[in-house]
């Protein structure tokens, strides 16, 4: 269970300005302002920007300008988030963003599935802009997607899929290297056109001292990585023992010797302990010299290499590098008509695997069936449900020509669907930010309607609503923003609501 | 006016400071089973071994090479007046040099490569000595307990140069049953021993010098021998190959360690098993928690009869090794 108790940030490098702090109820959260441009908008992207998704700067405000600290109840623990930017630190580690994003959602979300990961965004959260256009593939914000195919494929997991997509990555790997070789091709074919035997200066031609320093530098490397791989199994080993002991001894046990004497079960007279875990430091002190050794070697070439290049880059001008590249290019095996015939061999071959792998997310998938059956729920309870294939909705979808109106109400009914479903996955209830439920063409019935259906069937999610239309509800936390919310300069930053 | 005053010859006291070195090992492992500690370039000499009885050898080294070429006599005048100024806690006072014939002796022979204690000299010797004493002024010396102790140090070559320290090591190693490790010894203690040199006010425990000895022996000591000794399958290099990281960190763990260890004691006592025997005979025993790990039942059965002899054999090294230095 994960509950964002309170956000605060202040812009970077200016601590003499106090923080602006903003607590959340635990359930219900309607953030208002009768009139647009006062941040509500931002505030809801501050949340999410701090949970460490990819949220783009709106036109005046810049995110990564301010430190974001975050504080979340994670299972009846508070856990404080403190974002800078791409660096985040989350009780003592330290994370780089993007590298670290699913690997920090897993930690906070509990989701270890890369799909869902991939999706996660898309189910929390509806943008002002984009997130009422989105029904099933698109753009949740920013770079931000969500496919549902993905999504399915996620909920339902299965070590066939996995299988098949690890297939597919290959593919596309392998599609890669021959699009970078056709350019190669291409280049080649160019060449021998034009330029016949091409000629190369003698010196550049030879193999520099680099490559052989480059050698010696990576054997280094490998050997610095087998000692430091070492370190750490003798490390875990130590923990072992260490716990194994502190099991032993919680127990206190007696035993009695032959000669009668009685001896506690410890440390100190357990049977050549001591002298194990003196050897297994000494196997760690050992390693760290012979490392400290190895990384002053591999600075030192690293500083040949430096000096080499230095000599090198004199000697290699632009011009002669360009000829050299030409030779080697001419030399190798790359044709350009077999390499075409590969691609489009590989992309159908990619075309069949997506395919297959879209066939088998939704095959015998429970998850799928839940799904639908939400979707049609809501889409009749706000009328919309002739407008959509109510034999798998989730999936097919032909409803271009839909007034907006109808299309917000459709989005409404998947996207909480698609919350509800995550949730009964994961076992807790995901929070859900609304920004701006009233759409320019709903009619303020079918926002009323759509409100009390929030408060009906997540009532025990924290929400997160943006309007400015005063729901006039007693049963949450309303904050007012009255503009100032950002004003930590001379100048008003806002952005403006719609 | 020129200044008389020389520079340290830096090759020549490079050279002294390696002699230091390898005196200390030798006066501390042919001490072993009373020394407690030692410390190399102590407050009060070169090389100070505090024994089991709290009193302490002292031991001041002078080493001659061809770029100092100091001569005999006047090194020796050197250690005795700083032996002289040992406290009285000495259990013994020793002069250490590399020169072969240290007190300018008619009977060479009688000094060359030996420790001879001052009631061994030759009578001429013990005059001579007495003598400096007196006119250097050190009429308290106890030369009851002054001993010169000759090594030959020489020669650009380290096995030449190390020739007597590596024979002391290969004794104390032989002592616990331990043969081809001495070289390997050799260098670790020159490593730790010269450490301690550089190191202020800090003596380095029997344990501290002992224990990374341990580790040189144990490491790989389960060779393709040993193993076809418990086993037919010839798949030695395949399993270290693989299993490198497991066949050393298993005889670290001690719930394994102890585990085997105290299996094979039982059945050494009750059957009177070798280790061979028992490990030919208790594989299976470990059969089952290997074999998710290990599918390949011949890797199965190399791998766990690799690490039963690596862990008896640890076991069992430990145990000399401590035996051979006196530690409880």
């Amino acid at each position: 269970m994960m509950i964002i108790k309170e956000i605060e940030f202040f812009p970077r490098g200016d601590k003499s300005r106090k923080a602006k702090r903003f607590e959340f109820d635990t359930s219900r959260n309607y953030i208002f302002s009768s009139y647009n441009g006062t941040g509500k908008s931002t505030l809801i992207r501050f949340i999410l920007y701090g949970l460490c998704f990819d949220i783009p700067a709106t036109r005046k405000v810049k995110f990564t300008d301010y430190v974001v600290t975050t504080t979340l109840d994670i299972d009846g623990k508070d856990v404080k988030i403190i974002r800078d930017s791409a660096s985040i630190h989350i009780e003592d580690n330290t994370f780089v963003l993007p590298q670290d994003t699913h690997l920090i959602h897993s930690y906070l979300f509990g989701i270890t599935n890369t799909n869902l990961l991939n999706n996660l965004l898309g189910t929390i959260y509806f943008d002002q802009e984009k997130g009422w256009t989105l029904l099933n593939r698109g753009t949740v914000i920013g770079k931000n997607k969500f496919h549902i195919e993905e999504f399915l494929q996620g909920l339902k997991g299965s070590d066939e899929l996995l299988q098949l997509e690890a297939t597919l990555e290959k593919k596309n790997q392998v599609l890669e290297k021959y699009k970078s070789m056709k350019a190669v091709a291409l280049y080649k074919d160019k060449l021998t056109n034009t330029s016949g035997v091409i000629e190369v200066h003698q010196d550049i031609d030879k193999p520099s001292r680099r490559a052989e320093l480059e050698k010696d530098k990576l054997g280094l490397l490998l050997e610095k990585e087998k000692l430091e791989k070492e370190i750490s199994e003798y490390k875990d080993i130590i923990k072992g023992n260490e716990s194994f002991l502190a099991w032993l001894e919680r127990y206190r046990i007696h035993v009695k010797c032959e000669c009668g004497q009685i001896v506690e079960v410890s440390k100190n007279t357990l049977e050549d302990y001591n002298d194990n875990e003196e050897l297994n430091r000494l196997e760690i002190k050992r390693r760290e010299i012979q490392l400290q050794d190895i990384k002053k070697k591999i600075a030192k070439i690293e500083n040949e290499i430096a000096e080499d290049h230095e000599i090198h880059s004199q000697l290699f001008t632009p011009e002669s590098i360009a000829e050299l590249y030409d030779k080697r290019v001419v030399e190798l095996p790359v044709e350009t008509e077999i390499i075409e015939k590969s691609i489009g061999q590989l992309n159908k071959e990619k075309k069949e695997l997506k395919e297959k792998i879209n066939l088998e997310s939704q095959k015998n998938n429970d998850w799928l069936i839940k799904l639908n059956q939400k979707i049609l729920y809501y889409s009749k309870m706000l009328k919309v449900d002739g407008y959509i294939d109510t034999e798998n909705p989730c999936v097919f979808t032909d409803i271009k020509s839909l007034s907006g109106a109808i299309y917000h109400k459709l989005v409404f009914s998947y996207r909480l669907s698609y919350n509800l479903i995550l949730s009964e996955q994961m076992g807790y209830n995901l929070p859900l930010f609304i920004d701006s439920p009233s759409g320019r063409e709903v009619e303020s019935s079918a926002v009323k309607e759509m409100i009390s259906i929030l408060k009906r069937d997540f009532s025990a999610h924290q929400l997160f609503i943006a309007s400015i239309h005063d729901f006039c509800e007693k049963d949450g936390k309303q904050i007012v923003m009255n503009g100032d919310a950002f004003e930590f300069a001379d100048t008003a930053q806002l952005e403006l609501d719609l | 006016m020129a200044d008389k005053k020389r520079s340290p010859n830096a090759s020549g006291s490079s050279f002294g400071w390696i002699f230091q070195t390898a005196a200390g090992i030798y006066l501390f492992l042919t001490n072993i089973k009373h020394a407690e500690s030692i410390k190399m370039k102590g407050e009060c000499q070169d090389i100070e071994i505090l024994l089991d009885d709290s009193t302490k050898i002292y031991a001041q080294a002078k080493a001659s090479s061809l770029k100092t070429s100091k001569n005999e006599i006047a090194q020796l005048k050197e250690a005795l007046t700083s032996l002289a100024d040992c406290p009285n806690d000495s259990a013994a006072l020793i002069y250490v040099t590399n020169h072969l014939n240290p007190l300018k002796s008619k009977s060479p022979e009688v000094y060359a490569n030996l420790l001879t204690s001052f009631d061994g000299f030759m009578d001429d010797d013990k005059q001579k000595v007495c003598t400096y004493l007196r006119d250097l002024g050190e009429k308290d010396f106890n030369t009851g307990k002054f001993k010169v102790l000759s090594i030959k140090f020489s020669g650009d070559d380290d096995t030449e140069r190390y020739g007597i320290i590596k024979r002391v090591i290969d004794e104390f190693l032989e002592n616990a049953g331990v043969v081809g490790k001495g070289q390997k010894a050799l260098d670790e203690w020159r490593l730790i021993f010269g450490e301690n040199n550089s190191k202020r006010h800090v003596s380095l425990s029997k344990k501290e010098a002992i224990f990374p000895i341990i580790l040189i022996i144990i490491e790989h000591q389960v060779d393709e021998d040993l193993y076809s000794r418990v086993c037919n399958l010839d798949l030695y290099s395949d399993v270290m190959e693989k299993y490198d990281s497991l066949v050393r960190g298993l005889p670290s763990k001690y719930e394994f360690f102890t585990r085997v260890r105290s299996e094979f004691l039982k059945a050494k006592e009750l059957s009177h098993l070798s280790k061979e025997e028992y490990i030919i005979k208790h594989w299976t025993d470990y059969n089952d928690e290997f074999q998710k790990l290990i599918p390949n039942e011949q890797e199965r059965e190399s791998f766990i009869k690799i690490v039963l002899m690596a862990t008896i054999k640890k076991r069992e090294t430990i145990n000399d090794i401590k035996i051979a230095a006196g530690i409880k």
